[in-house]
């Protein structure tokens, strides 16, 4: 009987749950951090099709935008228009609060495909020291349920899975790989918290601010203000990076590195960074950290982390419209450096 | 590894396939080595502890049985209690004592610190001592037969549904079971599977659900009105029975697939009339643990009612301890021991005053008052046990209580839904103890029971709290 109704609930949310388009067809990951599985596979090899995969945070994301005002979809705009006799895909890869195991995990998932360019455009905080000791479940996104899948789980190497490839975790992953009931209570809840603001946080995940599944449906009522006391201290090595920042980096430069066929340029992405802050120091170490891996490992590597005007940003990370137009161009420039429009 | 774990969900369907096509011989080691790996799961050097409590008192136990001199038999037993309360006191123990004791040389001028050991405590260390504690002390009164078979007396150590957080166990009722197993029938598949999916219920649903707001107020108690202050305390004497109950149904069921008999450890506790009765029905192994070797050894009710409860004070006081090495739950057993005292006192005059007249009233709704003047008073007492510190306890009575300034702020309306939760949980128990409605539910078809289970599973797996908590018990 139990097992009819699991069987019951697998249907029910096969059928519920919505279909995730792949990243050919769609400029962003429609849900924002669910259903990375589907959507990373839509890369298909075709004659008259070039692809570039865009592997990045939430910069490149553009969660404050519609996706076609993002700086990927302004790209691909910039490429076909460029070369109208190749069609460009760009695949927007980016996940709202990457870590570098998704960094990983994405690389390993390209090694099975045929990208013609890929673009790493990372930033310190993607690889924050105290990622290290942490498990799948730390991941914003699902696409750890790749683990999942033993020939990309055989890419990633070793000492990837010794660090992060705590048993509990990826065992959690595969079963909501294959069974979906198991997705379904995330999706309810999202659902629920965005047509009653709050009720996720309050009765579902006390410590998840944002929703596994972003659907866009109308709001009823006021937000459930639950009353929180005020934080206490700002936690200041959080977006800490370190030595074990340097381990990681070098990782997904080794697994970019293997990527055969496609040109590589790894970037460090812009930011808006006051000479009086804290995160100066993290900064600088991760600069130099990826420019000396990027000579060690013969990877194309790009410093743009004073490349866009301050002022056309919406905090320290995120571009406003003109920024985004801006990193397009650039980035277009860079690689169809003889185009012209 | 934790119950609610999906390693669990892997871990347990194969030892119980390897256990069902195994030979009889072989089930005994078999459950020792999957008892090692899921004690051994996450900090394998702890079970070298385990296996040292196991050889300890196997020995010990092996020679009381050859040993006739009852001088020689008492020191035998203290190297049981030594060997086993030493290995409890240093890894528990040894730092809160320290510690302590330099606070209070500070207090009397000796300057100096307590180098502090900081080892992670060993998960279910208070559980397995007492359990092998209770071998030893057994053997020691004749009560049962010293075990030879070293593998049997091991199972009986680290037989893992009930290894890390009980029930404590009895030899005399567990070893018989695990030298002779008992064929498996479909009754106790049926009985297993139901106390399992009943117990992921209770802790993924409601237990992980009341410690949202359990939390979040013992966070910063001040941020809040008083009203939203009490309603979390209360829901944490919801959440910890939840969450206790919750993994002791689970321990209870996964022993029944393998075919033993483990006792129950609650009897609808929120119901409870009294102080006394309280701990008639909650956490029943511990306090008969302490009943049968610390109580009734010091005089038990023997000695007058003075004296019984003077001993009832310490056993709790001493069970207080046993939860923790903190002063905040130092503060609870003697919160409880105050409680047991008073207690003792009403139910002597009482007695003496309705001497020939009707007895008391022990059940239906004429109890209620009763029941729930006894669940105020554990409300109050959780706040002991839930606090971070007792600095945490006292702000959260001081804004109980008004003696400090709570927030202005009306009570929040989701405080009001988390009342009605508790509110269903409290009337569950209720009715179950008091008003005698009968077990009705083990009356209906079998379909209708399995169709009834089946969907409370599909519910635990809709409804879970979304992030994976360990049992509240680990950490004794």
């Amino acid at each position: 009987m139990v097992l009819l109704v699991f069987l019951a609930l697998n249907i029910a949310a096969a059928l519920i749950l919505p279909h995730v388009p792949g990243s050919d067809t769609a400029a962003r990951n429609p849900f924002r951090f669910r259903g990375f599985p589907e959507y990373v596979s839509g890369i298909r090899a075709g004659a008259d099709d070039s692809n570039l995969v865009l592997l990045s945070n939430s910069q490149a994301y553009a969660g404050e935008y519609r996706a076609r005002d993002g700086y990927p979809a302004l790209l691909s705009q910039l490429m076909n228009r460029s070369e109208p006799e190749k069609r460009w895909r760009v695949h927007n890869w980016s996940v709202d609060g990457i870590t570098s195991m998704e960094y990983m995990l994405m690389a390993a998932e390209l090694s099975s495909t045929v990208p013609d360019v890929v673009v790493a455009s990372i930033g310190y905080a993607d690889f924050k020291g105290r990622n290290r000791g942490e498990g799948f479940s730390h991941c914003r996104s699902d696409l750890p349920r790749l683990s999942g899948r033993p020939p990309v789980a055989m890419r990633l190497p070793r000492e990837f899975w010794r660090r992060h490839g705590k048993v509990e975790d990826t065992l959690a992953f595969v079963a909501r790989d294959r069974f979906p009931m198991f997705r379904l209570p995330e999706f309810a809840w999202s659902w629920l918290d965005q047509v009653y603001p709050g009720t996720q946080p309050l009765l579902y995940a006390p410590s998840l601010y944002f929703h596994p599944w972003e659907l866009d449906l109308k709001r009823k009522g006021g937000k459930v203000g639950i009353s929180r006391p005020p934080p206490k201290e700002d936690d200041p090595d959080y977006y800490a990076y370190d030595e074990n920042s340097t381990e990681m980096l070098e990782e997904f430069f080794l697994a970019l590195k293997d990527l055969e066929g496609a040109r590589l340029i790894v970037i460090a992405c812009p930011g808006n960074h006051h000479p009086t802050s804290r995160h100066l120091p993290h900064l600088e170490r991760f600069l130099a950290d990826a420019r000396a891996l990027a000579d060690r490992h013969d990877v194309s590597y790009l410093d743009w982390s004073d490349a866009l005007p301050r002022k056309d940003f919406r905090d320290s990370l995120h571009f406003n419209r003109k920024n985004h137009r801006r990193y397009a161009e650039r980035l277009w420039n860079e690689l169809t450096p003889d185009s012209t429009l | 590894m934790l119950f609610n774990s999906f390693t669990f969900a892997v871990f347990l369907p194969a030892v119980l396939l390897l256990f069902y096509v195994s030979p009889h011989r072989w089930r005994r080691a078999l459950l020792v080595l999957a008892s090692y790996v899921f004690y051994c799961w996450e900090t394998p050097v702890y079970g070298l502890l385990l296996l040292a409590s196991t050889l300890l008192d196997y020995t010990v136990g092996r020679l009381l049985e050859r040993t006739p001199g009852p001088v020689r038999r008492r020191v035998l037993l203290c190297c049981s209690l030594a060997g086993n309360l030493g290995m409890l006191g240093f890894f528990k123990y040894a730092d809160f004592f320290g510690e302590s004791m330099y606070g209070l040389g500070g207090l009397f001028g000796f300057e100096g610190t307590w180098d502090a050991y900081g080892f992670i405590l060993p998960v279910g260390i208070s559980f397995y001592t007492f359990q092998t504690i209770s071998y030893s002390i057994q053997v020691y009164r004749r009560q049962v037969s010293a075990e030879h078979d070293f593998l049997t007396f091991a199972l009986y150590v680290s037989f893992f549904p009930q290894l890390v957080a009980g029930p404590i166990e009895r030899a005399s009722h567990l070893l018989p079971q695990l030298k002779k197993w008992n064929p498996v029938t479909a009754d106790d598949i049926r009985y297993g599977l139901e106390r399992i999916i009943t117990g992921l219920f209770m802790k993924l649903v409601i237990a992980d659900r009341l410690a949202i707001l359990v939390d979040l107020v013992f966070a910063d108690p001040g941020h809040y009105p008083a009203l939203t202050v009490w309603i979390a305390a209360l829901c944490f004497s919801g959440q910890i029975y939840m969450d206790f109950a919750g993994y002791a149904a689970i321990a209870i069921g996964t022993a029944r697939l393998f075919g033993v008999r483990i006792v129950e450890n609650f009897n609808c506790p929120m119901a409870a009339r009294s102080v006394g009765d309280f701990w008639a029905r909650w956490h029943i192994t511990l306090t008969s643990w302490f009943r049968d070797y610390v109580f009734t050894p010091l005089g038990g009710f023997r000695k007058g009612g003075a004296r019984a409860a003077m001993n009832g004070a310490l056993v709790l006081m001493l069970c207080g301890l046993w939860h923790g090495a903190e002063w905040h739950f130092v503060m609870w057993g003697s919160y409880h021991a105050g409680l047991m005292i008073c207690y003792y006192l009403i139910r002597t005059t009482r007695r003496r005053l309705r001497s020939g007249r009707n007895k008391a009233i022990t059940t239906g709704f004429r109890v209620l008052p009763w029941v729930l003047l006894t669940l105020w008073l554990n409300t109050i007492s959780g706040v002991f046990f839930r606090a971070s510190s007792m600095d945490n306890a006292w702000n959260m009575l001081k804004v109980m209580f008004g003696i400090s300034n709570a927030a202005p702020a009306a009570v929040e309306w989701y405080a009001w839904l988390f009342l009605i939760f508790i509110g269903g949980l409290f009337a569950a128990d209720f009715i179950r103890a008091h008003l005698n409605v009968g077990s009705w539910w083990g009356r209906v078809p079998w379909f209708v029971r399995s169709l009834g289970y089946a969907l409370l599973a599909g519910l635990t797996v809709l409804g879970a709290v979304s992030s994976e908590s360990p049992y509240i018990y680990f950490q004794f």
